[in-house]
């Protein structure tokens, strides 16, 4: 990218707005940071569609708190706070959804998530070789199950074939998958 | 791996199951159990369920794959146009959010119901997101430089933005910043000035100051107040009311809040076909008078104050009947409340004395925190142990209030001297003669001593002082006193299904009421008259919005108190019935209802046991307990299945459907007949093109006793479907 005209009017006006509207570094951090805080939450909470929601609300209250963050300190561990104040008022909306871990696991789980959060980016570059390494048949069956609104369920009605054996497939090749990436990442750092 | 599947052999099947949503309650136990006591498998937990949220990620978004060849034209992050409607759509939308900052750091925005729109917004933004960060590596050293230099040539920018910031909130770093002083809670008889917390609040105060509220002492004003003092709130929300209820509906509502039952179709009737004015007032004044009403409310409150659970000391019929007693002799709510406090005896012969006999265990733990919530509408319980969280009530007040039952005294049987012996389970509520200050725990262990102290009344902890007749005459003094405060809101609670506060028994400086002036006079006016609750009630009954329809329109779509907002009350709210509400109006259905004192006393010790199979003691510390009645799978199956169900629709035990057989009237009429009496209204066009299918059916049978027998059923399946449509079990 070079100096426009263009980006340096763009850098100007952050910086003058920067009392209502957040800077370019806290949107960047923002991005940035939306994948490992999905991760944080669906970890807690189990499902792709809650946890969804969870991070909606929390980006709510992200970005209506973005003024209190102070620019240097830790974005993502300010984020995972607040992050963590919404899975506790979802949880606490939601005591009788079909399953519901309890407390101490969630604890444990967050303060893992937190400590592998940081290699997240060489692991996503990991799983994406790692699936192009894949017999094409598992890559196409694993690519269709992670459509938007899709499940094993709905997949396996699709391909006509007994839901469980499509369970099965999935969970197979996601073992797979996840012994590749820790492979990857061990060659990596060897 | 391998050695995870050795030591948990199902781990793995566990978590496919958790990423299928197949996981029961009894899988995710295991995973936690295993969880907690595997570290590898830890480790292993939240590596499986990063790839699949990676995947989710990153393949459920289209277009993510191929965008590394676009890196070169990218634009910079904030200046895509798509992102920056994003993040203003966050900011508009963050800054609708109620946020209060100013209370605790913890208390970030309540998560508001997802509008469906911000989730195609966000759908759409996370694929650019995504885009982005496959790019972002690349870009972002690029990004950092430009802040940098952002930063050094525009100090002033950022020193005046921060002061605006500063103004704003009271301090920049919400983990480095402690919590403002917070109001102080007395026992107060004046209401402190609406102060803290709250954005609607703060807009109204300098309203809430200025205007003083009235002592009414005409019905007709209170009545007039509640509907200015409402109306006014839906001019200041911008929102309209809905329509006046139809009449069968007000009538059924009615009926439900008054009598605990609905209307039997003769009583609809008389109510429809009177044209005369004032007849919402004739009926609501009819019902009060009926010993239906006193025992409705007599239930209602026997429930709140003993709970439904068994208790082998408390005996609930002396209690429900002492009530029952008390509003039918237009008692004043403050003797009850001195009553309940004071009362001495047998609870099986002196029907008060059983509150407190239900709470006493523990120190008397659960029966200052019940006396605290139940008649002052205040939760101080958690302070019981420490400070409380939202207001300055500390462990010292809440031990000086147990203070005053250090006296009260359960002594069973045995322990009873032989001349006041009545046999074995035989309990009393007595004052023991002692003195001297309660000593309790801090939570660094230091021993402290509260005195019996009570609104700032220090009461002699002398032993010939009784300290619960002390507590009774403070609790009733005063023109607003907390027990007047708190027996308003519930009681429009009862009406209305949603109180001035959320939840109703947590009044205080820290919890602004939806409309302070109107639950200002109300109370009032309710310690001006004595504390007359019929009179309480008829106000409220008779106002223009107890008369609206339940149904919400677009203009007061948003007054959904269920969502966490103070209720508006632009349309009538849903109540679920209760279990004796319920239990009640199937008797009345299946034409059993009691009639004579005897049928009474037999119909509420059956309604006693059959409303227990819905009820479970909490057993902790405040004597809760949870029922489970409200839209349950317990209650479904009992309305599917149920024993009573069966006699309410059979034609063999329930004199409607018999009479209905044996009557000439058309086919059609009997059906009618059988929506009036179970949802008091006729029925709908749909509703009727399928009793004319079912009338149908009938055509090809010669036999007369073959059609009847299919009638009959047929009858009975029309109730049965009645009875399990939530527009039964709802008072609406």
């Amino acid at each position: 990218m070079t100096d426009s005209p263009d980006n340096k009017s763009t850098t100007e006006d952050s910086a003058s707005g920067h009392s209502d509207a957040p800077g370019a570094e806290f949107i960047d951090q923002f991005v940035a940071t939306q994948r490992r805080v999905y991760l944080f939450i669906l970890a807690q909470v189990g499902n792709p569609d809650l946890a969804e929601e969870v991070l909606q609300n929390t980006n709510v209250v992200i970005w209506s708190k973005w003024n209190n963050f102070e620019p240097g300190t830790n974005y993502i561990a300010w984020v995972y706070r607040i992050a963590s104040f919404e899975v506790m008022k979802y949880r606490q909306k939601n005591k009788r959804s079909k399953v519901y871990f309890d407390d101490e696991f969630i604890k444990t789980v967050a303060k893992s998530v937190e400590q592998i959060s940081e290699k997240s980016e060489a692991r996503r570059l990991a799983l994406s070789k790692c699936i192009d390494k894949l017999k094409p048949a598992d890559r196409a069956l694993i690519q269709q199950r992670y459509e938007p609104g899709v499940n094993g369920k709905s997949l396996a009605e699709k391909l006509g074939r007994p839901v469980n054996s499509v369970y099965q497939s999935l969970g197979r090749i996601r073992r797979v998958l996840l012994e590749c990436v820790e492979r990857e990442l061990a060659a990596v750092t060897r | 791996m391998k050695e995870i599947l050795q030591k948990h052999p199902r781990f793995l099947r566990l978590l496919d199951q958790l990423c299928e949503q197949t996981l029961d309650q009894d899988g995710a136990d295991e995973i936690s159990r295993i969880v907690k006591e595997d570290s590898a498998a830890r480790d292993y937990y939240v590596r499986y369920l990063e790839l699949h949220s990676s995947l989710h990620w990153d393949l459920a978004i289209p277009n993510t794959i191929s965008t590394d060849e676009k890196n070169e034209n990218q634009q910079p992050l904030q200046n895509d146009p798509r992102l920056k409607q994003l993040v203003e759509s966050f900011i508009v939308e963050a800054a609708l959010e109620p946020v209060n900052s100013s209370i605790t750091t913890n208390d970030f925005a309540p998560s508001a119901q997802p509008p469906s729109s911000r989730k195609i917004i966000w759908r759409l933004a996370t694929g650019l997101a995504f885009a982005v960060m496959v790019v972002g590596v690349w870009m972002l050293p690029r990004q950092n430089q430009q802040d940098q230099i952002v930063k050094q040539t525009t100090p002033e920018t950022k020193i005046v933005a921060e002061k605006i910031v500063n103004n704003q909130t009271p301090g920049k770093n919400p983990e480095s910043e402690l919590p403002p002083k917070l109001p102080d809670i007395k026992w107060h008889q004046k209401r402190e000035p609406v102060s803290t917390a709250g954005v609607d609040a703060k807009e109204n105060k300098s309203q809430h100051d200025l205007i003083s509220a009235p002592v009414l002492t005409d019905d007709n004003q209170v009545v007039a107040a509640i509907n200015q003092r409402i109306k006014q709130g839906w001019t200041d929300q911008s929102i309209s009311p809905s329509p006046v209820a139809e009449d069968h509906e007000w009538c059924r509502r009615v009926y439900l809040d008054l009598a605990g039952r609905i209307p039997t179709t003769t009583e609809l009737e008389r109510f429809l076909s009177d044209k005369r004015t004032e007849r919402e007032r004739r009926l609501v004044d009819r019902l009060l008078e009926t010993p239906e009403f006193a025992m409705n409310w007599a239930t209602r409150w026997t429930n709140l104050l003993v709970g439904r659970s068994p208790n082998e000391r408390v005996d609930r019929l002396a209690l429900l009947k002492y009530l029952r007693t008390s509003i039918a002799k237009n008692n004043p709510w403050s003797l009850v409340v001195s009553d309940l406090i004071s009362a001495n005896g047998n609870p099986k012969e002196n029907g008060p004395a059983n509150f407190l006999v239900a709470h006493l265990n523990n120190q008397a733990v659960p029966a200052t925190a019940f006396v605290a919530r139940t008649l002052l509408g205040t939760q101080i319980q958690c302070a019981q142990c420490h400070r409380h969280p939202f207001y300055e009530t500390t462990q010292q007040q809440f031990w000086e209030l147990n203070s005053f039952f250090k006296q009260a005294k359960i002594v069973s049987s045995s322990q009873m001297p032989a001349g006041m012996n009545k046999g074995q389970g035989t309990y009393l509520l007595t004052d023991q003669k002692i003195g001297g200050p309660t000593y309790y725990e801090t939570r660094s262990g230091l021993m402290q001593v509260a005195y019996p102290r009570f609104n700032g009344h220090i009461v002699s902890d002398d032993k010939s002082v009784s300290r619960r007749q002390e507590l009774a005459k403070l609790l009733v003094e005063g023109d607003d006193p907390l027990i007047a405060q708190s027996f308003v809101n519930r009681t429009w609670s009862h009406f209305f299904g949603y109180g001035f506060t959320l939840p109703i028994d947590d009044i205080g400086p820290h919890n602004p009421p939806s409309h302070p002036e109107l639950f200002e006079t109300l109370s009032r006016s309710f310690v001006a008259s004595d504390y007359n609750i019929k009179r309480l009630v008829r106000w409220i009954c008779l106002s223009k919005p107890y008369r609206l329809s339940s149904q919400s329109t677009p203009k007061n779509k948003q007054d959904t108190p269920q969502w966490g907002d103070p209720p508006a009350f632009a349309h009538m709210y849903f109540k679920p019935l209760s279990p004796e509400q319920l239990y009640n109006s199937l008797v009345e259905i299946s034409g059993n209802y009691p009639r004579t004192t005897s049928e009474w006393i037999q119909h509420i010790d059956e309604r006693e046991a059959w409303v227990l199979q819905f009820v479970d003691s909490l057993d902790n510390d405040e004597n809760d307990e949870s029922n489970h009645f409200q839209g349950t799978i317990t209650q479904a199956l009992m309305m599917m299945n149920g024993e009573l169900i069966d006699q309410t629709i059979s034609p063999d035990s329930n004199p409607l459907t018999a009479g209905l057989l044996n009557r000439s009237n058309s086919d059609l009429d009997k059906f009618e007949a059988v929506c009036l009496s179970i949802l008091s209204r006729k029925p709908k066009p749909n509703e009727i093109v399928l009793f004319r299918k079912m009338i149908h059916q009938r055509r090809g049978l010669n036999n007369p006793a073959e059609r009847k027998l299919l009638l009959a059923g047929q009858l009975e399946d029309a109730m049965w479907a009645y009875l399990n449509s939530s527009e039964f079990i709802i008072n609406h």
